[in-house]
């Protein structure tokens, strides 16, 4: 086998792999809920966790016909580390890389939101945003990610609704440092937004992508 | 791996352990001097009866084929001897395998790699190549072609780089490092003329370590 570390590097590439490896786990991500909804397992009433469950095995099995070996994927596993003050989170869905130090992941944060209803985009930010503002889990990273199940309405719908409450919800610390915006990275599924925030503790600016997914399938 | 690490024959695929049975059958009847090919499809149902992966099969292969041989024979070994342009090739085609998946969604960048090949200047006493170098460039509409590229003799400036790859780890323990160079979008790897270094499972290492160079900040 090889050394590990047997390596000396010098420079930097100017093409930017981390943005690359993070549009294929969104890729990924988007390309397994067509089978979440047609199988019928889950639909829009059933709960978070439920659907969640669902889109985990779905997303495993799509990174396997991708032969992507090094990119991990593990159900609500604790955030923090023993020796870390910070409260403890249970992450929806934990994506590591093969050679991520063990506190290098991505997380991935999944919520129901509606068209029609305020109360679950409230949920999407008190319980999901706000978490990686306080640093549940993610603390210092760069980059996280929030599903939006949409249980009614279409995408676009919600993206209003919660891009208004981003702007004036005043009740919630989500520290908005780049107001809600359509994800530019991200060209395969147009329902993929972008804002920013200040961390509480580490005052690092995190990156949000939001990734809304219907239901009615519609625009897939 | 991927696969059950035990399969129970009852529950394994029918089809898979038929065809192990007729590859053990073969090789068992077989009174031939080379058996090579036997071996190799016997090998082949085991790992398709174990569900493994590609990768999964390119690990075993090495480890036995280059590691375990390297332990065994020491400096006789075949991990020791110098590559051949078809094995650097499959070197260059895995590491863009490890690479080129993150670059499937929201981009038209693929990589290319260039192996460096020449001939060595007469009269050069030395037994084999110091170094040997692949380029890799990230391109558009790239799609991991590895293409030969024979250039002059580059064994005196490779040398010079070599000497300064050694280390000492501690009091009487060296190693010899590997050199990754990165400018804009291409990067170069350089690594001595062993088999060991330029093997499928080193490719997934490196590509391993390429990520890693670039997913913290500089």
């Amino acid at each position: 086998m090889p050394e590990k570390n047997a390596g000396e590097s010098v420079g930097r590439l100017r093409v930017d792999i981390s943005d690359a490896l993070l549009c294929t786990v969104v890729d990924v991500l988007v390309a397994s809920w067509p089978a979440v909804v047609s199988s019928k397992v889950v639909t829009a009433t059933s709960t978070e966790d439920e659907i969640t469950d669902v889109l985990y095995e779905e997303m495993y099995d799509e990174k396997e016909r991708r032969e992507l070996d090094n990119i991990d994927f593990d159900r609500e596993p604790q955030s923090n580390l023993r020796h870390e003050p910070l409260p403890l989170g249970y992450i929806d869905v934990k994506v590591s890389y093969n050679a991520w130090r063990k506190t290098d992941y991505f997380a991935i944060e999944c919520k129901k939101v509606s068209a029609s209803s305020i109360t679950p985009a409230k949920k999407y930010i008190d319980d999901g945003v706000v978490r990686f503002v306080t640093e549940k889990y993610s603390s210092g990273h760069s980059r996280g990610a929030m599903v939006g199940y949409v249980v009614d309405g279409c995408e676009e719908d919600c993206a209003r609704l919660l891009e208004g409450l981003f702007s004036s919800h005043k009740l919630v610390e989500t520290n908005i440092r780049r107001a809600w915006s359509r994800h530019d990275l991200f060209r395969s599924h147009p329902h993929v937004f972008r804002s920013d925030h200040e961390q509480q503790h580490s005052k690092r600016i995190i990156s949000l992508m939001h990734v809304l997914l219907s239901f009615s399938m519609r625009s897939l | 791996m991927d696969g059950d690490s035990d399969p129970k024959i009852d529950s394994a695929s029918p089809a898979a352990v038929e065809a192990l049975l007729e590859a053990e059958q073969s090789l068992r009847d077989y009174r031939g001097d080379d058996a090579t090919n036997f071996w190799q499809s016997l090998d082949h149902a085991a790992y398709d009866l174990y569900g493994l992966s590609r990768r999964d099969r390119v690990l075993i292969e090495d480890m036995v084929g280059l590691t375990i041989d390297f332990q065994r024979t020491h400096e006789k070994s075949i991990a020791l001897k110098s590559c051949s342009t078809e094995s650097l090739k499959q070197y260059a085609e895995w590491l863009m395998r490890g690479i080129q998946p993150l670059f499937a969604a929201g981009s038209d960048l693929g990589l290319r790699a260039k192996i460096y090949n020449w001939k060595r200047a007469q009269g050069t006493a030395a037994p084999s190549r110091s170094l040997r170098v692949i380029e890799f460039a990230f391109e558009d509409n790239a799609h991991g072609e590895a293409e030969i590229v024979e250039v002059g003799d580059l064994d005196a400036a490779l040398s010079r780089i070599e000497a300064g790859l050694h280390a000492e780890l501690a009091e009487g323990l060296y190693t010899r490092r590997h050199l990754r160079i990165y400018d804009q979008n291409r990067f170069y790897i350089l690594k001595p003329d062993h088999q060991r270094s330029w093997s499928r499972s080193a490719a997934l290492n490196d590509a391993d370590a390429v990520i890693a160079d670039h997913l913290r900040g500089p």
